[in-house]
């Protein structure tokens, strides 16, 4: 604002030019801090990823038996410290998650996809588990599903954290039940279990970052409380939507909806990766 | 059998990687930084080449590009070894000319199984 007229006048203007000036200088120091906290996980993430790398790879080894044949005592005190180095790695992946969600970089490698490819995905990691822990699975995807225009890693990874944590909290010998079908321009994915199930006062902070479940039955389930979190900034940045519905002791209900793909946006998207690299498709490895 | 170059300037990573490799059968040649794993690359030709890519001096990418440049049709497989996984850094990656990128921490049999998936 341009400083004149009467001396009052004047003063007003200067006054206004001073507190937009240090308005300014403040949101630049905000974003500079916000810009720090983010490079700071990074690098921290990166820092603790290589010692784990360490950890990991020459446990595993002696785990393996590379180093000579174990005793069975030996043997289960490896797969403790094997289980809590990867539990230690979770926590850094989803630290790097979170912190690019907040910076608003975290970034999605969009595609057509189809939903039986997350269910298929999500379940080659949990099967094994379920079936360890003597639970039932069911499986039950419509034939023909339209696709969704996302990122499949991401997708698998929200999948996996809901049938992750419905085999965590759900008894040995309960029934985990995955659907996938489509409802008006919207695929429904539901994940469901016969677990211990969420108090209502609970259920409204579940999605929260670090948010953990106490009480009965949940003492024992490990878990960094970020997994829903970043389950639903996934979902959100695909456009859809994530909720809950669960009764104590009977078990609980998730459920994903994500936009159906339609065939203007899948042209697009279609053009889009026609552009792209092949083997950016499922380049990266993850072991 | 196989020749392979690893280039990591974590030694205990550059050990770790050699010995699963040295088991599995293959010849293994190693280097702490990036400008040796370039010029072993050239003077003893591996099958293989895996790279870390945060190196002092030349980064793994740039040993990458180098040898897929100089090398063409010649030129080794390369598999990018980094503890960097965000879609960008596998994107920088593939833009080098890798064949594939690997995440740390892995999983050491795991690593053999893939390095032997793009021998065969």
């Amino acid at each position: 604002v341009p400083e004149r007229g009467s001396q009052e006048l004047r003063a007003l203007a200067g006054a206004f030019n001073e507190m937009t000036g240090s308005m300014e200088a403040a949101e630049a120091e905000r974003a500079r801090l916000e810009q720090m906290k983010t490079d700071f996980i990074s690098v921290v993430s990166h820092e603790l990823r290589t010692p784990l790398t360490s950890i990991k790879g020459y446990t595993q080894m002696v785990a393996d038996g590379d180093a000579g044949e174990l005793s069975e005592e030996q043997a289960e005190y490896l797969a403790v410290a094997l289980s809590n180095t990867d539990r230690l790695v979770d926590l850094v992946n989803d630290l790097l998650d979170l912190s690019r969600i907040e910076s608003g970089r975290f970034e999605l490698e969009r595609r057509p996809v189809r939903i039986t490819e997350v269910v298929d995905g999500a379940l080659q990691v949990l099967r094994p588990l379920v079936t360890a822990k003597g639970q039932a699975l069911a499986v039950d995807t419509a034939p023909d599903l339209p696709v969704v225009d996302g990122d499949l890693k991401r997708l698998v990874q929200v999948a996996v954290n809901l049938l992750s944590n419905a085999h965590k909290y759900t008894e040995a010998g309960g029934k985990i039940s995955v659907s996938a079908s489509v409802e008006q321009s919207e695929i429904v994915l539901a994940v469901r279990d016969t677990g211990i199930g969420i108090r209502p006062e609970d259920q409204s902070h579940l999605f929260e970052r670090f948010y953990r479940v106490r009480g009965a039955g949940a003492r024992d389930v490990t878990g960094t409380g970020l997994g829903l979190a970043i389950a639903r900034s996934i979902v959100e940045l695909h456009g859809g939507r994530i909720t809950v519905q669960s009764a104590l002791g009977v078990g609980s209900r998730f459920e994903v909806r994500l936009p159906v793909l339609t065939s203007d946006a899948a042209n697009t998207a279609t053009e889009r990766q026609h552009g792209a690299d092949p083997r950016a498709l499922s380049p990266e490895v993850s072991l | 059998v196989s020749r392979i170059l690893v280039a990591d300037d974590e030694p205990d990573i550059l050990r770790l990687v050699a010995i699963k490799l040295g088991r599995a059968g293959h010849e293994v040649l190693t280097a702490k930084a990036g400008d040796e794993a370039l010029n072993l690359a050239l003077s003893h030709r591996p099958a293989l080449v895996l790279l870390d890519v945060t190196m002092p001096g030349m980064d793994g990418f740039a040993v990458c590009r180098a040898l897929k440049q100089q090398l063409g049709a010649q030129a080794p497989r390369v598999l990018m070894l980094s503890a960097r996984g965000q879609a960008n850094d596998v994107q920088g990656g593939l833009e080098s000319g890798a064949d594939g990128y690997i995440v740390k921490p892995f999983a050491p049999n795991a690593l053999v199984a893939e390095v032997e998936r793009h021998l065969a």
